[in-house]
């Protein structure tokens, strides 16, 4: 008889949590309004790359990707850092090709939807990110006439190329077109950067075309890497639709969190928008690992954009005076920016720890933490923060927002997409004889 | 993207505004010669009274994290017959409680009519916006404002 009121207590009690647990989460229009700013379009096209959605060139681009040979030790390749198997993301706190980088892997989904590209914004179209590795001394430590000389020696890529882009230059001349040369703008005295100086300024303006050229291949494939149909796109559909079916593929739990995010918690202020990155910078007070030195971040990465030769307005763009270009036209450089990171895509970012700019964070509840206490945050630079203030969550909101972060891993890529084509032809990939 | 917009001062001019700005296309494209409006009343006062502000932006309402223009005329207070043109206008936005600004230089252009043609202004944040035309004639600058609210 004693057994039985306990049982009954035991009962009520699971009956409460899971009714707690079941109630339908009620969205507010205002709610609504908020969470359909997430709705993923199309992908945006970008006209300063006119291979941009070539098939053939997205799978030559694909190739190169994997492809190690443009590495000065023949060892590193895209994949290295951005690793398929993992996400695009290499799993490390700070990213590492010869050497290691003072900087996090930045995963590559949704990268066709990006205005600036790297932490600091240095890069603002993929093609003009993608050439920066192959020449960076800590990634493949390479140069354009080294990458350019391997095209022209290797058959299969050079027919690759031309069938595309066209004849190379006459590369087999070394006297016009030395081994390795590139510009070295902080070290004119470097060796590299004297064979560069050398050369003729046609020749120069064929190399840098090659070069950009397979940055613009490569950027086509990396346009390809796009995380969708997510539980939450699913639920948004039903939202829009008063679908309660697909609303349900987003768990109770993760419907708490999204209220979270667009309410309480706040993310939206930066995470907003389709790929929930507003896709510009911020100071959020991360601590930096120790040891490392000063980071300007977004100030420098300004900076070096609006004198790339390879900007979206530059020479080498296939839309010099168009709608991309004009966002490095009227760029501030603002002293502001000191210190100031590019907001990530929260999209799969389950997938793709660690987190911040030096991967400082291991887990998503630890981002979460951080935000929920700013017991760790730093003043970074000049900048007083405003913006962030401590949320208070309990241990249950911080779950519920860690839920919802999770319903963003989108469906599976083609497996196609995750590994290196046996030919960098697509007619071969189609059992076409090559030319 | 349905962006809410809530503007506080009176805006009856800009109605009148829409005359010339359906004409309007972005920056480097054609442009109508605009009549002022007969009623510039709700046009935005500048600090210390001796201008009238009326704008109209494109898109409208102001979008949220995508960049858009905004077509400028500036009126004397006291003699609103035609826009100003012996003035220099800068305009800009801001954030004050997050204390930043936009991430551009937006362009201003003279157009042979007296508008001003500003390209590239982006509010990259949801919140509170401050937009603001500095007017400058004769050494002296004085601004008008109003507040946008982005969510």
């Amino acid at each position: 008889m004693i057994a039985i009121p306990a049982v009954l207590v035991l009962a009520c009690a699971l009956a409460w949590r899971s009714s707690d647990v079941a109630a339908p989460v009620e969205f507010s229009q205002a709610e609504m309004k908020r969470l359909l700013q997430h709705e993923l379009g199309p992908v945006p096209p970008d006209p300063t790359n006119q291979f941009a959605d070539d098939p053939a060139a997205a799978h030559l681009g694909q190739s190169l990707f994997f492809d190690t040979r443009f590495s000065r030790n023949g060892a590193i390749s895209c994949a290295t850092c951005h690793d398929p198997r993992r996400d695009f993301v290499d799993g490390k706190e700070l990213a590492a090709g010869l050497e290691t980088l003072n900087r996090h892997t930045m995963p590559l989904w949704n990268v066709a939807y990006n205005r600036w590209f790297f932490w600091d914004g240095r890069a603002d179209t993929l093609w003009c990110q993608a050439i920066e590795p192959f020449e960076h001394e800590h990634e493949f430590g390479s140069n354009r006439l080294r990458v350019a000389h391997t095209i022209h020696a290797n058959e299969d890529l050079r027919s690759a190329y031309e069938q595309i882009f066209g004849p190379l230059p006459p590369l087999h001349d070394h006297t016009r077109f030395p081994a390795d040369a590139r510009p070295v703008a902080d070290d004119p005295a470097h060796r590299e950067s004297m064979a560069w100086n050398a050369i003729s300024h046609d020749d120069q303006v064929a190399v840098n075309r090659v070069m950009v050229n397979i940055a613009k291949a490569i950027a086509a494939y990396e346009r390809k890497l796009i995380s969708r149909d997510s539980a939450f796109d699913v639920f948004l559909q039903g939202l829009k639709t008063n679908d309660q079916s697909k609303m349900q593929a987003l768990s109770a739990e993760a419907q708490r969190g999204a209220k979270l995010f667009i309410g309480k918690a706040n993310c939206r202020l930066c995470h907003a928008g389709p790929n929930f990155t507003d896709g510009e910078f911020h100071n959020n007070g991360i601590p930096p690992r120790p040891g490392s030195p000063p980071d300007a971040a977004r100030f420098d990465g300004a900076g070096r954009i609006k004198v790339n030769p390879f900007n979206a307005a530059g020479a080498f763009s296939d839309d010099a005076g168009g709608p991309i270009a004009e966002h490095v036209k009227l760029l501030a450089n603002s002293p502001d920016t000191w210190g100031q990171f590019k907001t990530p895509s929260l999209r799969n970012s389950a997938r793709t720890a660690p987190y911040m700019h030096q991967g400082q964070f291991a887990t998503l509840r630890d981002v979460v933490g951080f935000y929920n206490t700013l017991e760790q945050a730093v003043v970074i630079g000049h900048h007083q923060e405003t913006l962030l203030v401590p949320l208070h969550l309990t241990e249950n909101e911080i779950e519920e927002l860690v839920a919802f972060l999770t319903s963003l891993n989108g469906l599976p890529l083609d497996a196609q997409l995750l590994t290196q084509p046996p030919s960098p032809h697509l007619d071969a990939e189609k059992g076409q004889t090559s030319p | 993207m349905s962006i809410f917009i809530f503007r506080i001062s009176q805006c009856l001019a800009v109605l009148a505004v829409l005359l010339f700005a359906l004409g309007c296309k972005s920056a480097g494209g054609s442009h109508e010669i605009a009549t002022a409006p007969a009623d510039l009343n709700g046009g935005l006062q500048s600090a210390s009274g001796h201008y009238v502000v009326v704008y109209q932006t494109n898109p409208d309402p102001i979008p949220l994290n995508v960049p858009f223009h905004v077509n400028v005329m500036v009126y004397d207070t006291a003699n609103r017959s035609a826009p100003l043109r012996d003035i220099k206008l800068d305009v800009d936005g801001r954030m004050p409680h997050h204390r930043h600004g936009m991430n551009r230089q937006p362009i201003v252009t003279q157009l042979e009519d007296g508008t001003f043609a500003v390209q590239g202004m982006l509010f990259h944040m949801p919140g509170r916006w401050e937009l603001y035309f500095d007017i400058t004639r004769n050494g002296r600058t004085e601004r008008a404002q109003d507040v946008i609210f982005l969510d």
